[in-house]
């Protein structure tokens, strides 16, 4: 037994005093987390809801930029396009594009992209492609996109959501392979970035120094970016804390407030609400339950519900309450925000409007036992959901059935497994959830609306449309909206004030707060992170996955090292 | 000898076919569609999510009878395929557990010889000083007592947050790719300690307890009070208690695995251990079937493996087992 | 534990005597049942629920929060009280169920022998191999919301192997003694004689079984509370502990919140592993304390 702890300490020793081996340079890497969920698997651009980080934006490039703070749409690929009749929008792509093999970025590789969902099943633009008339290159760098059916909305969105392709090495993959396959041994882009190595924890990414874009916008700093999958949010913390383990993280990171001072840790604003708005959550209300169906128990439960106390207790101020329309705080979609609807027909929090609309509903308490009853005196019992183990929601949820039993409204707050959450939400089983699907920040609130009131699958809601809204008339609005082209602002103000006074009106959907686009970031290594505080460093600061075209990328040139 | 084995060998494989037949259920009998739950995730274009769900289907190996999944399912185990992870899509699950596993190993094995050593050693010695087995008693049933997790809550507080003198979260550090270098390898034992130690701490209560009164019971059998009677020196009783008390200690080892590695998997969820443990936690939240069905394969056979060591050591230590066929597995 | 000879037990006067003078049964006890009783009335000693947003968050032991308040502001020590319920329902419950099924199938498989105990101990031996998580997950699935009694029968459920091997192999030494033999000979059934002459035999062993499987059952609800498994409602100390992680209390160096309830745990779990050896001693006097 002695022996052995000789024997241990020795070799500690001798581990100690071993010369340093193979450390990345950490003044020319950096360290991200956030949006790396488990080991890397999964490199292919067609699957945007599961490639990781970087593989959207960073290897495989888009037409456009989009920055969400300043709702602007800047060339990326493309070096300009626009609108040359109702029907046809034409493209010019940049000098001197290359893929990081060498071959040239062409308007052949910008057909190919958009036109695959024509021979190859399980796309998902394939709605898009839908309404085209034909997709043509005139020369090598210009490409006209005939429509059929021309949804201007839903173009300014896919033009920085679809990533470009090569054509080259595409051509020779299985549809299977396309649509299915992991990607990682082909991952060939155009980017920043390629993919160097991934490990159980983490992607590797170094440097595309050939980058067509270093003359254009300047060459990104770091040589290598780590992105880690770090296994849980308090780990995430305590090298936030430490310092030099991690720069940027995209993390819900419970204590920032009390603590970011202290260990110097970055955040957008310095002070309350710290973090920019990244989508919005909604209490989504099965409109097909009985007493649900009705919109004024639906727009009670509105006025019953404090956001504040959410967004105090849960978040630590870290987030803000949503406005009453739902929208995200940003230009795109702020500047279709109708002040008149909104305060003429919008809901606050307000118990005693809430109970003089269930009163109105025709509910009371027969049987006195303080809750109330339906107007037909059946008994009013709700339930609200949302997934197992997200704790933030968890508690969220709690604040609501507490402020709803407040007012006589007798609700439960349930956290069943995300599968049976996922079943329930998409089959209609269930009266009250919490959620967020597509909700983020987009070109366009467009996006949001599609989301809301989209058709129902075989009677399933597999992507929105969790409140069972079967309304044609909202669903001509948003194809109205749709297709008003994207500089008719006047018109497109006009078409979704129609809809979002429909929206207040019946309310299928309460949205109470904003989750935040987590940002924390440390300044030991690397400096001059986007802030409120300066003028020319607004970039959207998301690293998650599919976002890297609405910021990061820029974030990555304009860092500094200390 | 070999008819003991043929026998043992029949039970072990017996047992791994029931296990691994009940373990084929889980994902199958599942109310939720796990599918249904990856293709929600085709965000935006409904027309793709058609596809995408009978592609996938075919991917997973659902669209088939049941009878034949079975089949299938005990064909492609030969094969080392167990399907596909949808948490970390595409990714084989056998790959993710492969990568997983000399993590468990690491923590675990060390963890349980070392304590199973000194726990039978400390526990041998205390039973024959009185006054310091009434001191050290209550300490061991209390460590008993300690949920894992509590221990190794309390060790990344104590010792990561509050003298901050270990690392308290994963295998190695973030900012080094694993490798053979001196700088690597220090590394790791650093982030190995504290999730070692509160394994190791934990189980040393339980060997010593169970040796120290195994030590009281032999001292007081017929044959040690025999051999005092006829002036055999007191170490040499000793040490014949000692080996015929750590014949029931190895049994206790088998049985005990069951509840070791869970405790295992609940330190690595503390200290953000790559091992099964964690994975499998991930995987229970997001209810990733084919990835728990994997890992509840893996533990089964590890449980087994190990049972199996148990028993060869047993017959090593205690020759009579050869003919006590009727005996306990 | 060996088996005692019945002569031992038989002297109920002896046996008070000892339980009364033997100072780990006290200890034991003690811790027990002030745990006990901690549960029982504490959440009358606590104005706020185990949900209920008590005060500020993050906020040190005070006269005000005795054990200060978790994250969200509510409140520890009303917390531990309520986890406290759960903790000795599960306990009660599953050690119950998975002592009643140790000891059938051990009794049975020892008595009978042959096949039925080939049989048994394989379905033992299968029990033993699959993790009681596995069986949770099933569980979990099928029922829309996972409760406390859930949770204790499914641990009960599979936590009894261990016993059934050691039940079976002391059924066996005692079905070779004369008693036994001679009940058979006279054509006593089986449970009769299972019931008649064995069990009695070991109650002092099957007494300490339960002890074990009581504090094994407790142990078990915070490992499953601890990786997601827990009780779906309601507040219980593994899930107490799985929200401090969760919300960053190490890093946070909240450790009110931390400690409570692992303690409790730890003391109540060890207080009965005291008695089990507290009765071990009064049963068999080669133990007893010197």
């Amino acid at each position: 037994m002695k022996k052995l702890v000789v024997l241990t300490v020795v070799i500690m020793l001798l581990f100690s005093v071993a010369a340093f081996g193979a450390r990345f340079d950490r003044k020319e890497t950096m360290y991200i987390t956030g949006g790396l969920w488990g080991p890397p698997s999964n490199f292919n651009p067609l699957a945007p809801w599961s490639a990781h980080p970087g593989v959207i934006g960073g290897i495989y490039e888009t037409l456009y930029f989009y920055d969400p703070i300043t709702d602007s749409l800047s060339p990326w690929l493309a070096e300009s396009g626009g609108w040359t009749d109702d029907d046809t929008y034409k493209l010019v792509l940049r000098d001197n594009l290359t893929w990081a093999d060498g071959t040239p970025l062409t308007s052949e590789d910008v057909v190919y992209t958009f036109t695959l969902p024509g021979s190859v099943d399980g796309i998902h633009y394939v709605g898009l492609y839908e309404k085209f008339e034909s997709v043509k290159a005139v020369d090598e760098k210009t490409v006209i996109f005939d429509f059929s059916d021309p949804v201007y909305q839903e173009w300014g969105y896919q033009l920085y959501q679809i990533p470009i392709l090569p054509k080259h090495a595409w051509e020779n993959k299985t549809p299977e392979e396309m649509t299915l396959g992991a990607n990682i041994d082909t991952c060939m882009g155009s980017g920043e970035y390629m993919l160097e190595d991934t490990a159980q924890d983490r992607i590797i990414y170094i440097r595309n120094d050939n980058w067509w874009g270093n003359e254009v916008f300047g060459q990104p700093k770091p040589k290598r970016i780590v992105c880690l999958g770090v296994p849980s949010n308090n780990v995430i913390l305590g090298m936030m804390m430490k310092g030099e383990e991690l720069d940027f993280a995209n993390s819900f990171l419970p204590g920032i407030p009390a603590i970011k001072n202290a260990y110097g840790i970055h955040t957008f604003y310095d002070g309350e609400p710290y973090m920019l708005s990244a989508n919005t959550a909604f209490v989504y209300i099965n409109t097909t339950r009985p007493g649900l169906d009705d919109p004024k128990v639906r727009r009670g439960m509105a006025f019953a519900i404090d956001p504040i106390r959410i967004v105090e207790r849960v978040f630590e101020n870290m987030v803000l309450p949503s406005n009453t329309l739902g929208f995200l705080p940003i230009d795109g979609w702020m500047k279709y925000y109708n002040e008149d609807i909104a305060n003429e027909k919008g809901f606050y929090y307000d118990p005693e409007m809430a109970k003089k609309l269930f009163k109105e509903a025709g509910m009371k308490d027969v049987n006195g036992d303080g809750f109330l009853e339906l107007a037909d005196g059946s008994e009013f019992k709700i339930e609200i959901i949302c997934p197992y183990g997200w704790t933030d929601w968890m508690e969220s949820e709690r604040i609501i059935a507490e402020d709803l039993r407040a007012v006589g409204i007798n609700c439960e707050p349930k956290f069943p497994e995300y599968n049976k959450y996922f079943d329930d939400i998409t089959s209609g089983a269930f009266d009250l959830a919490v959620n967020n699907t597509n909700t983020k920040g987009t070109s366009t609130p467009w996006t949001l609306y599609y989301q809301i009131y989209q058709d129902l699958i075989n009677g399933r809601a597999n992507n929105g449309n969790y409140c069972r809204v079967e309304d044609p008339a909202i669903k001509e609005l948003i194809d109205e909206f749709n297709r008003v082209p994207l500089d008719d602002e006047d018109k497109a103000m006009e078409a979704v004030s129609k809809i979002e006074a429909k929206f207040l009106d019946t309310l299928p959907a309460i949205p109470l707060w904003y989750n935040g686009m987590w940002f924390e970031a440390n300044t030991q290594i690397w400096t001059n992170w986007p802030s409120a505080d300066s003028d020319n460093n607004l970039y959207y600061p998301s690293g998650w996955a599919g976002e890297w075209q609405q910021g990061f990328l820029k974030i990555l040139i304009n860092v500094d090292l200390k | 000898m070999g008819k003991y084995f043929r026998r043992k060998i029949i039970i072990y494989l017996i047992t791994f076919f029931v296990a691994v037949t009940i373990d084929w259920l889980i994902p199958r009998f599942m109310p939720g569609d796990p599918i249904n739950a990856l293709v929600g995730r085709l965000s935006n274009y409904p027309q793709a999510t058609q596809v995408a769900y009978s592609n996938l289907q075919r991917a997973f190996g659902l669209n088939i009878p049941l009878w034949d999944q079975y089949l299938n399912f005990w064909k492609s185990l030969f094969q080392g395929d167990l399907g596909i992870s949808i948490t970390i899509f595409p990714k084989p699950v056998f790959e993710i557990i492969a990568e997983a596993l000399p993590y468990d190993l690491l923590l675990m094995v060390p963890a349980i010889l070392a304590s199973y050593f000194f726990g039978n050693k400390f526990g041998a010695f205390a039973a024959k000083k009185k006054k310091l087995d009434n001191w050290v008693l209550p300490i061991w049933y209390m460590l008993t007592a300690t949920p894992y997790l509590w221990l190794a809550i309390l060790l990344a507080w104590a010792f990561g947050v509050v003298l901050n003198i270990f690392p308290i979260a994963g295998a190695y550090s973030f900012s080094l790719t694993p490798s053979f270098s001196f700088d690597f390898v220090f590394d790791l034992l650093k982030h190995w300690v504290l999730p070692f130690l509160s394994l190791f701490i934990v189980q040393l209560g339980g060997w010593a307890i169970g040796m120290r009164n195994m030590i009281i019971y032999e001292l007081d059998a017929d044959y040690s009070k025999y051999l005092e009677t006829m002036g055999v020196p007191e170490k040499l009783i000793r040490k014949y208690a000692y080996k015929n008390a750590s014949l029931p200690q190895i049994t206790g080892l088998a049985v005990q695995l069951g509840i070791i590695i869970t405790g295992a998997i609940t330190t690595e969820i503390v200290f953000s251990y790559p091992g099964l443990g964690h994975i499998l936690n991930k995987a229970i939240l997001q209810e990733d079937f084919f990835l728990i069905q994997g890992c509840f394969l893996f533990i089964i056979i590890m449980v087994l493996v190990a049972n199996f060591i148990i028993d060869i050591v047993y017959v090593l230590r205690d020759p009579r087992v050869r003919h006590s066929i009727g005996g306990e597995m | 534990m060996k088996v005692k000879n019945e002569k031992e037990i038989s002297n109920t006067k002896e046996i008070l005597y000892f339980t009364f003078k033997n100072k780990k049964m006290i200890i034991g006890m003690c811790l027990f049942l002030f745990f006990l009783l901690l549960g029982v009335f504490g959440p009358y000693l606590t104005q706020y629920g185990p949900m209920d947003y008590a005060g500020p968050g993050y906020h040190p032991p005070s006269s005000e929060y005795w054990l200060g308040t978790t994250f969200f502001g509510q409140d520890v020590f009303s917390q531990l009280v309520h986890g406290l319920r759960s903790s000795f329902g599960v306990g009660l419950l599953g050690g119950t169920i998975a002592t009643l099924i140790g000891l059938s199938v051990g009794f049975f498989a020892g008595y009978k022998g042959g096949v039925v105990d080939e049989i048994l101990m394989m379905v033992t031996n299968v029990m033993m191999v699959i993790p009681t998580i596995a069986l949770m997950i099933v569980f979990a699935a099928y029922l829309p919301y996972r409760g406390v009694t859930i949770q204790a029968v499914i641990i009960g459920c599979t936590a009894w192997p261990w016993t059934a091997r050691a039940v079976r192999s002391q059924t066996f030494s005692l079905k070779q003694r004369n008693f036994v033999s001679l009940a058979r000979i006279t054509g006593v059934k089986t449970i009769k004689i299972i019931s008649g002459e064995i069990a009695p035999n070991m109650l002092s062993y099957v007494f300490m079984v339960y002890i074990l499987q009581f504090g094994g059952s407790i142990l078990a609800a915070v490992t499953l509370d601890f990786i997601g498994l827990g009780p779906t409602m309601g507040i219980s100390l593994g899930l107490m502990l799985e929200n401090a992680v969760l919300w960053n209390a190490i890093q946070l160096g909240m450790w009110w919140w931390i400690i409570p309830p692992g303690l409790a745990i730890t003391l109540i779990v060890g207080g009965l592993y005291f008695m089990n050896t507290g009765l071990d001693e009064i049963f068999n006097p080669k133990l007893r304390e010197m």
